[in-house]
């Protein structure tokens, strides 16, 4: 799905995982682990990196992920193999995330928190990748992504940078795809408006 | 329609999200105004930087691999339900047969169906009023000593629920003597002879 070349329709490409993933499914569903490993490795570098877009936090989307895998275990019997796990791996990682940023909102991390994170995500480390590329592009998109509500940030990073379209979006988000339009009109306007406003990065 | 409508449509016309008919209407509107003509541009811009930048951070990031972690904890709880659903839920089992059958046992003891080991005895024609027959010469009754007055009955209003309670604790105990004096009746053969015996059960009283 995400992992296909961009050249592929987004809702063929979303077909394309679906027929491949319904082989593993079945075994998975019969009790082969391996066949789960195998799903779960197709996956994870999408899971984790959709994770990572909402939250922010590579700690906080390694936990989603690993939850969004163990339900994905759980509902096994009862997945709908029309729709596909893609498509299911979105709506739960979307729903895990935008509930970790809520959390988050009502109890924000006090500065003890940060430190004990940083201590065990090793200082060394911290320091090699605010040198980086990688470590500034972080510090600009930060910003603009805060500004935007959680499914505002969702609808856009569903559509924009993870490529799914309008009706993939509706059911990650599990709402009407008008609902998902509003998002993305709003969600793009108030990242302009970050861009270019006092508080907005340079 | 004012530009900050329009504004709205331009940000969803940039990333074709637009149905055909408004696709026309946006097109048509940004042929004629500069400043959303600007927006629809930056909105543009900003979207392709968004997904450079995504890129840039996404590349830098080693977010490793959750594979091993998932795989470890299914088969964790695997073993965890195995275990609750194989000896522990045995044992359970087991646990609740003998409560129950304790429980049963209890019942049968104690419970109120059970037969009470009331010893309460009915007075026997011999201790009541005796109806003595027609005779001349007629052997006043003797009390015997073994003599067992009738039970006060039970469904006394005057009794609370506490002496009710304590009088059924005393059950098993011999019958507490009669309040009232026992009266027998003797009949002799003159109609308009009759012997009334009175006896105080508390004491050795006798009135004839």
């Amino acid at each position: 799905m995400v992992g296909a070349p961009a050249a592929i329709p987004d809702m063929l490409a979303l077909v394309v995982a679906t027929t491949e993933d319904l082989g593993l499914v079945e075994r998975a569903r019969a009790g082969d682990d391996a066949a789960f490993g195998e799903l779960v490795s197709e996956h994870e570098k999408t899971v984790l990196r959709t994770a990572w877009r909402l939250v922010g936090n590579a700690e906080d989307a390694r936990d989603i992920a690993q939850e969004v895998f163990l339900r994905l275990h759980r509902t096994l019997g009862r997945l709908d193999p029309k729709r596909g796990v893609g498509a299911w791996l979105y709506r739960v990682t979307v729903n895990l995330a935008l509930t970790a940023l809520r959390k988050r909102k009502r109890h924000p991390e006090s500065s003890l928190e940060n430190i004990v994170r940083r201590a065990a995500g090793g200082i060394e480390r911290l320091e090699q990748e605010r040198r980086t590329d990688a470590a500034d592009a972080r510090r600009l998109l930060a910003p603009v992504l805060e500004k935007l509500t959680g499914k505002e940030r969702a609808a856009v990073i569903l559509r924009d940078l993870e490529g799914l379209d309008m009706k993939a979006v509706a059911h990650a988000l599990g709402c009407r795809q008008v609902t998902v339009r509003s998002y993305l009109s709003r969600g793009r306007l108030k990242m302009r408006n970050a861009v270019t406003g006092p508080g907005g990065p340079p | 329609m004012n530009c900050v409508r329009w504004q709205r449509l331009v940000a969803l016309y940039v990333g074709d999200d637009l149905d055909r008919s408004r696709t026309a209407g946006v097109e048509q509107h940004l042929s004629t105004c500069p400043s959303c003509r600007d927006l629809e541009h930056d909105l543009r811009s900003d979207r392709l930087h968004l997904q450079d930048l995504d890129a840039a951070a996404a590349g830098g990031l080693e977010l490793g691999s959750v594979r091993g972690a998932v795989m470890a904890k299914i088969v964790n709880r695997r073993k965890r339900s195995l275990m609750f659903s194989q000896p522990r839920l045995l044992s359970a089992l087991a646990m609740v047969v003998v409560v129950i059958a304790l429980a049963l046992v209890m019942r049968q003891s104690t419970g109120p169906d059970a037969p009470r080991t009331v010893s309460r005895q009915s007075p026997s024609p011999a201790s009541g009023v005796p109806v003595v027959p027609e005779q001349r010469d007629i052997p006043l009754p003797q009390p015997t000593p073994d003599f067992v007055p009738p039970i006060p009955n039970s469904t006394d209003t005057r009794l609370t629920r506490a002496e009710t309670s304590l009088s059924a604790l005393s059950t098993s105990s011999p019958p507490p003597a009669p309040a009232e004096p026992m009266t027998i009746k003797i009949l002799t053969d003159d109609p308009e002879v009759v012997i009334y015996w009175i006896v105080d059960p508390k004491g050795d009283k006798e009135y004839v």
